[in-house]
């Protein structure tokens, strides 16, 4: 067994543009991050911030006008094989690493079945996908699934279609098509949103026990931090198509560095029973067309605004690069004319990686946390 | 289901006799006179006797709702009477042009069929590419020519460059009793090839487009995706996920154009000659023939009704959803 400190994925400076008619969005804008074997980690943000993009960046189901425009997003074997790079692998392989070493749960379930066949069909179908067997054994393993996902008469219930289940049922009918692999790592894309909060926790419980069995990594996509206290074991915040601050769980939710991630926190109500009311971030997530220059996040950022109002920031020095040194007026650009884009990742602790040119740690903002 | 489809089959009742009423109507209202129109020509016909002892003969003398009593009467024991054209049963007059008409509207549905369901499943996976483009525009072109227009430069075309083995009229030749079998359907097949492209190819045009245009829909939804992140083959993620899900639309498609099938298309037989219902219906309208006009409608009637009932039921068969409902 491959041991935990060595990657199952690393995403490398991912680009993934759509062309419109009226300009490129680029919804992941030089994102990487890297999960590790058995881990948790989980992918927050606002919605349009380019999660599910990311994601379906990984499985490569971005279709046109859509395209993954740079990066890298290397697969890890188990065994001591090199990793392959998912983003230049033909059709044909990749169909081999679906549903088999990479799985996928989606949002709605309601939607994600074909809703003209039976359920346990589905399953069974992907079974065929990628195992040698004929129909009775998929269709004997379909049933053993269902009932080890919690579906009470699994040999009833996989005769019927999609319309006659839940929608929670569903989710996990479609948790076992996407584990009925081995896969080594699963992507939920906001797998609980669209279920009811008792649900919701059962589906969490169900994806934590797969996690122990199967030792498969998880990439967890969620709007909502809640989940992420339960879920995960690293963080990736992600912002206008942007990673901004990268820790442990820990980290993030004691000593959160970055403006947006405190305001997250803030936004999140009665978060720890602390009597601190919810704060809503102002503003809205910038048009993917026209966004902000300089820091992404300055428009609706407290700390630019109050540092702006103090006087202070109007210019500031910042080490780029280990050696360049430029001068940034108001997190906008620099006053030399070269625009550098936003902040890139920095670290200010180990394993704690945070895109602000402004914030040092979350002390030392002194932004009242939740 | 079974219930179901007493149901529908019960609602079809008054359906079926408000068209005979109307139909009637119609037809009664329309000027002329059968007992005249049989009558010219013939030794004697002008004579006034001989004109009320037919019309007296064919019940034409009586009022209208007693006419139309009667012969719903007789429709009861599937009597559709004779036609007064040449007084044979007007079943037999209508049983021996059916197949005619059957026959080519089946092997028309089913060439269209198999044409422009792998057309339109490509040009909507490859939407965009160059096959999508071309095609659609030709598909375009073809839908806009009427097909009358297109049998009118056909049957010129054969005429003044005859090619011997392709004919534009009839449906067999002279000497056709003395083929052998194999040379009897090649003889069919030559003589239905032009009235078929004619028949078929506003009908491919129209079905590649929507299949086309279905596809692209259900290529869009959720469980398409589902199936690929599942690694589905390219090929059943198209066919048994994308394409089965446009079964529903496009057998009521199917179920709106069977009617045809019988009715046959009244121009094209006329121009081509083809000994099918259309061409009859043509003939039976233009001489005032009553009891094959009604007993046309009657069928046609029946099997738009039969072919909506079969398409419902094949609907509720390709989406469980609606069998539910139902």
């Amino acid at each position: 067994m491959m041991p935990p400190d060595r990657p199952m994925l690393d995403v490398v400076d991912l680009h993934t543009r759509f062309r419109t008619g009226d300009g490129v969005v680029r919804a992941v804008d030089g994102v990487s991050f890297s999960i590790h074997r058995g881990q948790t980690l989980a992918l927050v943000g606002e919605s349009g911030c380019g999660k599910s993009a990311t994601a379906l960046s990984i499985m490569r189901l971005i279709d046109p006008p859509g395209e993954i425009a740079d990066g890298q997003i290397r697969l890890h074997s188990v065994d001591d094989n090199p990793p392959v790079d998912l983003r230049t692998l033909s059709e044909r392989r990749l169909r081999e690493i679906r549903g088999r070493r990479v799985g996928m749960v989606f949002q709605d379930p309601m939607t994600a079945l074909n809703p003209v066949l039976p359920v346990g069909g589905q399953i069974a179908e992907s079974i065929r996908a990628h195992r040698p067997v004929d129909r009775r054994r998929a269709w004997h393993d379909t049933i053993e699934l269902l009932d080890d996902v919690g579906i009470a008469a699994p040999d009833r219930r996989a005769r019927q279609y999609p319309h006659e289940w839940s929608g929670g049922m569903i989710q996990r009918a479609l948790i076992a098509m996407a584990v009925a692999g081995r896969p080594d790592l699963l992507i939920a894309d906001e797998p609980t949103t669209a279920l009811d909060v008792t649900t919701q926790a059962q589906i969490l419980e169900l994806l934590q026990r797969l996690q122990r069995e199967f030792g498969m990594a998880i990439l967890f996509i969620t709007h909502d931090l809640g989940i992420v206290a339960d879920m995960a074991d690293d963080v990736c915040v992600m912002y206008a198509g942007r990673i901004v601050e990268r820790a442990d769980v820990r980290t993030l939710f004691t000593q959160p560095a970055h403006p947006y991630t405190q305001a997250l926190l803030a936004a999140l109500a009665g978060f720890d029973r602390s009597p601190t009311r919810a704060e809503p971030i102002p503003g809205g997530v910038p048009h993917p067309l026209h966004l902000p220059d300089g820091c992404r996040f300055h428009p609706r950022c407290v700390l630019s605004r109050r540092l702006a109002a103090d006087g202070r920031r109007e210019t500031a020095v910042v080490p780029r690069d280990r050696e360049s040194v430029i001068v940034l007026r108001n997190c906008i650009r620099p006053v030399d004319g070269r625009d550098i884009g936003g902040p890139s990742l920095r670290p200010v602790a180990a394993g704690h990686d945070v895109a602000c040119w402004e914030a040092n740690d979350g002390a030392a903002i002194g932004i009242a946390r939740p | 289901m079974t219930r179901y489809v007493v149901k529908r089959l019960l609602l079809a009742v008054p359906t079926l006799l408000g068209i005979t009423i109307v139909t009637f109507a119609v037809v009664r209202l329309a000027p002329g006179d059968p007992a005249a129109m049989q009558l010219d020509g013939t030794p004697g016909g002008d004579s006034a006797r001989l004109h009320e002892q037919l019309r007296a003969y064919w019940r034409l003398d009586q009022p209208l709702h007693r006419q139309y009593a009667g012969w719903l009467a007789r429709l009861v024991t599937f009597d559709f009477g004779h036609s007064f054209v040449d007084h044979r049963p007007v079943w037999d007059k209508i049983a021996e042009k059916l197949p005619w008409t059957v026959g080519l509207a089946v092997a028309s549905l089913g060439a269209t069929l198999a044409l422009a369901i792998p057309i339109g499943v490509i040009m909507a996976v490859r939407a965009g590419g160059w096959f999508d483009r071309i095609t659609g525009v030709g598909l375009y072109a073809a839908f806009s020519v009427p097909n009358y227009v297109a049998a009118g430069a056909l049957i010129a075309a054969v005429a003044v460059i005859p090619i011997d083995w392709l004919p534009i009229s009839g449906a067999i030749s002279d000497d056709y009793d003395g083929l052998s079998v194999g040379g009897r359907i090649a003889d069919v097949v030559r003589h239905a090839l032009l009235i078929g492209i004619c028949y078929s190819y506003p009908a491919l045009a129209y079905q590649a487009r929507f299949v086309r245009n279905n596809m692209l829909e259900t290529l869009r939804q959720d469980y398409v995706r589902t199936a690929r992140a599942n690694g589905l083959s390219r090929c059943r993620v198209i066919f048994r996920h994308a394409f089965r899900n446009t079964w529903v639309p496009l057998i009521t498609l199917l179920g709106l154009t069977i009617p045809s099938v019988v009715s046959g298309s009244v121009i094209l037989e006329v121009m081509f000659n083809w000994p099918g219902i259309g061409r009859l219906f043509y003939a039976s309208i233009a001489q005032r023939d009553y009891p094959t006009v009604m007993a046309l409608s009657v069928v046609s009637a029946v099997l738009v009704l039969l072919s909506t009932l079969a398409a419902d039921i094949a609907c509720a068969r390709a989406d469980p959803r609606i069998h539910d409902a139902q």
